[in-house]
């Protein structure tokens, strides 16, 4: 009769631990912050859009001294190519999947000739490009993924006002299109 | 009616412990899935593709979007060096130097992760390219309320704060990193009230 409170609590804790579990793996999915799916849903398809403070894209914790670009893909249909000018200021950019996960990130330094010039594509579009070859694969970093859709974010340093002109024209020049593997 | 109070027993301690310990275990200082040093702490896998569940939901709660491990890494910090929770009508001083990195920027955040209104005159928040320093290299911030001589971060408002140190393009990400990473320390001067 005396284990009854033993039994219910191993019982309770039982529960609390499928109850823990539960709880963290649901957040990313259930969670109305999530700020990758309010990107995901703020930017478009073939197009590198200015995150700006205040807009309808709640980020928390940003970094005031940069300024963000994103641009969503589907390689459902095409491969993607992001490109970008030289630039003397820093710049870093993250490919992220659909649930915000980083699939592969690089800086102006790791850049090749510190440059972005990156292409994302799904295993069956690496499949041909490996086959056909095409030149851009020398200047290109080439990013595979497993998931077909998710985001670019790009971000560059805005070190005082006197820089923003220059950090605009680097996020305005940036481009994101689709790209022929075959 | 006795199995019913024992199912009730049952649930009341697994939702409370559970719920209690998953919101404990993504809190935003010293969480699972988080190195740190002295008083920061940082989440190093949040910028890689495998990611721990914990990181993921945090990241997810607290809608925050991570750096990759190519850009950077984020130190966090909401207390000082003697465990008290950072005070807006607090003085601090943020002494000593950053691991190495490219650049680095600080900035001084609300909990709900909205930047801290500076006082008149100031800025909330700093970058590594203008900051002035020793000849060691080191560095003193004042984060105060008032105007500080030398590197003055001004925060207003009352209540708490929290501190975010970005390292970008830095080796402590990278694999061979984390070779004993030096924080600098936060350290209370004196308060308003």
């Amino acid at each position: 009769m005396s284990w009854r409170p033993v039994y219910l609590l191993v019982c309770g804790l039982i529960l609390a631990g499928i109850v823990h579990i539960a709880i963290i793996f649901l957040i990313p999915f259930l969670g109305s912050r999530d700020a990758a799916q309010q990107i995901s849903e703020y930017s478009r398809i073939g197009q590198f859009q200015l995150i700006q403070d205040g807009q309808q894209v709640g980020i928390s914790d940003r970094d005031p001294f940069f300024h963000l670009a994103v641009c969503r893909y589907d390689l459902e249909q095409n491969a993607l190519i992001v490109s970008g000018m030289k630039s003397s200021t820093f710049w870093s950019a993250s490919v992220f999947d659909e649930r915000g996960r980083v699939v592969y990130s690089l800086n102006d330094r790791t850049a090749i000739k510190n440059q972005l010039q990156l292409i994302v594509l799904n295993p069956i579009q690496m499949a041909d490009l490996r086959e056909h070859q095409p030149e851009d694969v020398e200047t290109s970093i080439i990013v595979e993924t497993l998931s077909n859709r998710g985001f670019v974010l790009l971000r560059v340093l805005n070190r005082d006002s006197s820089w923003r002109a220059r950090t605009r024209e680097f996020l305005s020049a940036a481009t994101c299109g689709p790209y022929e593997t075959r | 009616m006795r199995l019913f109070f024992n199912v009730f027993i049952v649930i009341v301690i697994g939702l409370a412990l559970g719920g209690y310990s998953a919101d404990y275990s993504i809190q935003r200082s010293h969480g699972i899935g988080a190195i740190n040093i002295g008083q920061w702490s940082a989440w190093p896998f949040v910028g890689g593709s495998e990611v721990d569940p914990y990181t993921a939901a945090k990241v997810a709660a607290d809608g925050t979007i991570p750096l990759g491990a190519a850009e950077g890494l984020a130190f966090e910090a909401a207390i000082d060096q003697d465990g008290d929770l950072l005070s807006k009508e607090c003085r601090y001083n943020l002494t000593g130097i950053t691991p190495s990195a490219r650049l680095w920027t600080l900035a001084a955040y609300e909990n709900d992760g909205s930047y801290v209104k500076p006082g008149e005159a100031g800025i909330s928040s700093k970058y590594s390219g203008n900051i002035v320093r020793f000849p060691d290299g080191s560095f003193t911030i004042s984060i105060s309320n008032s105007p500080q001589p030398g590197n003055w971060l001004s925060v207003s408002g009352e209540g708490t704060f929290k501190l975010i140190l970005r390292l970008y393009d830095t080796p402590v990400t990278s694999s061979s990193g984390l070779i004993d990473p030096i924080m600098p320390t936060i350290r209370r001067l004196d308060c308003v009230s």
